[in-house]
């Protein structure tokens, strides 16, 4: 009899044992500091996880008319490690607002010469127009005939103009392309990049006209 | 042949200049001159278009209709 009652005794106190380590596993225990984490890959996702507002669009949704913005480094990194185009984006806040990603194929197009280091230009009036800080851009030289009929500039905004710039995309920036509205006799169609402020880094600036040599 | 409205920009600033509202009226036109691609126009002339007409100042309705209208009219070119 008291061998039996000691083997029960036994018993219970390792069952009891073993359903205290059980609850300590599934969550009772002390909270796990992901930031402590031996593990670089986990704390990386953690982290990405938890920046706000942020999300990933493939390249394949280059389409799609959803706005996203991608402002967090941490996860820029991590897309950029997991093969997904990070400037991918669907829009760019500018100062009017936010301009969208044109779907037709020759916008889409553009964006591999973008950033594979193609040029992109722009005139502008000194003393008026934004330069080196410009958010919007043309992939054509505005030398080229027809440029201001293609990117739908009134004749006269062309002629009071006196410089040209041309720059190229900073790596890893975001940005979009998008076909130029036609307006009155102006056509259109010629596709305009625009990127964050200061997402470009300038190749060249000539003033031309009357100021010019 | 496209609605021009670049135009209708024009004519918001100029009844706003007759209104005696000059900087406004500045300001709109500013928007269509210092811009060098089309959607640099357009959304900077929505933009202020919606400045003027989101203001106290004091419009006089033909010109807040024009300026309404044509602040949808660009949405609408700009595919949004």
């Amino acid at each position: 009899m008291t061998t039996t009652t000691e083997h029960r005794h036994r018993g219970f106190l390792l069952s009891l044992l073993t359903l205290l380590t059980l609850v300590g596993t599934i969550g009772f225990g002390p909270a796990v500091d992901a930031s402590a984490s031996t593990r670089p890959a986990a704390e990386t996702r953690v982290r990405a996880i938890a920046a706000p507002a942020t999300d990933l669009v493939a390249a394949s949704d280059l389409g799609s008319s959803t706005a996203v913005r991608v402002s967090d480094p941490d996860l820029r990194q991590q897309a950029s490690a997991t093969g997904v185009a990070t400037n991918s984006i669907a829009g760019i806040e500018t100062r009017f607002g936010l301009a969208s990603q044109g779907a037709d194929a020759a916008s889409v197009a553009a964006r591999a010469e973008i950033e594979g280091g193609a040029r992109i230009w722009r005139i502008g009036t000194t003393g008026q127009s934004q330069a080196a800080e410009a958010q919007f851009w043309t992939t054509e030289n505005p030398a080229s005939p027809g440029f201001a009929s293609r990117y739908g500039i009134p004749e006269s905004n062309v002629a009071n103009s006196d410089f040209i710039e041309s720059a190229v995309l900073k790596p890893g920036t975001p940005f979009v392309t998008r076909p130029a509205p036609g307006v009155g006799s102006n056509l259109g169609g010629g596709v305009e990049v625009v990127v964050p402020e200061g997402g470009v880094t300038m190749c060249s600036f000539s003033i031309v006209g009357p100021k010019g040599c | 042949m496209s609605r021009d409205l670049y135009a209708d920009g024009y004519e918001v600033a100029e009844q706003l200049r007759e209104a005696g509202l000059l900087e406004w009226s500045q300001r709109v036109a500013s928007a269509i001159e210092n811009g060098f691609t089309a959607t640099e126009i357009l959304m900077g002339l929505r933009w202020q278009l919606e400045q003027v007409l989101g203001s106290e100042v004091d419009l006089p309705s033909e010109t807040a209709a024009l300026a309404r209208k044509t602040a949808r009219a660009v949405g609408e070119v700009l595919g949004e």
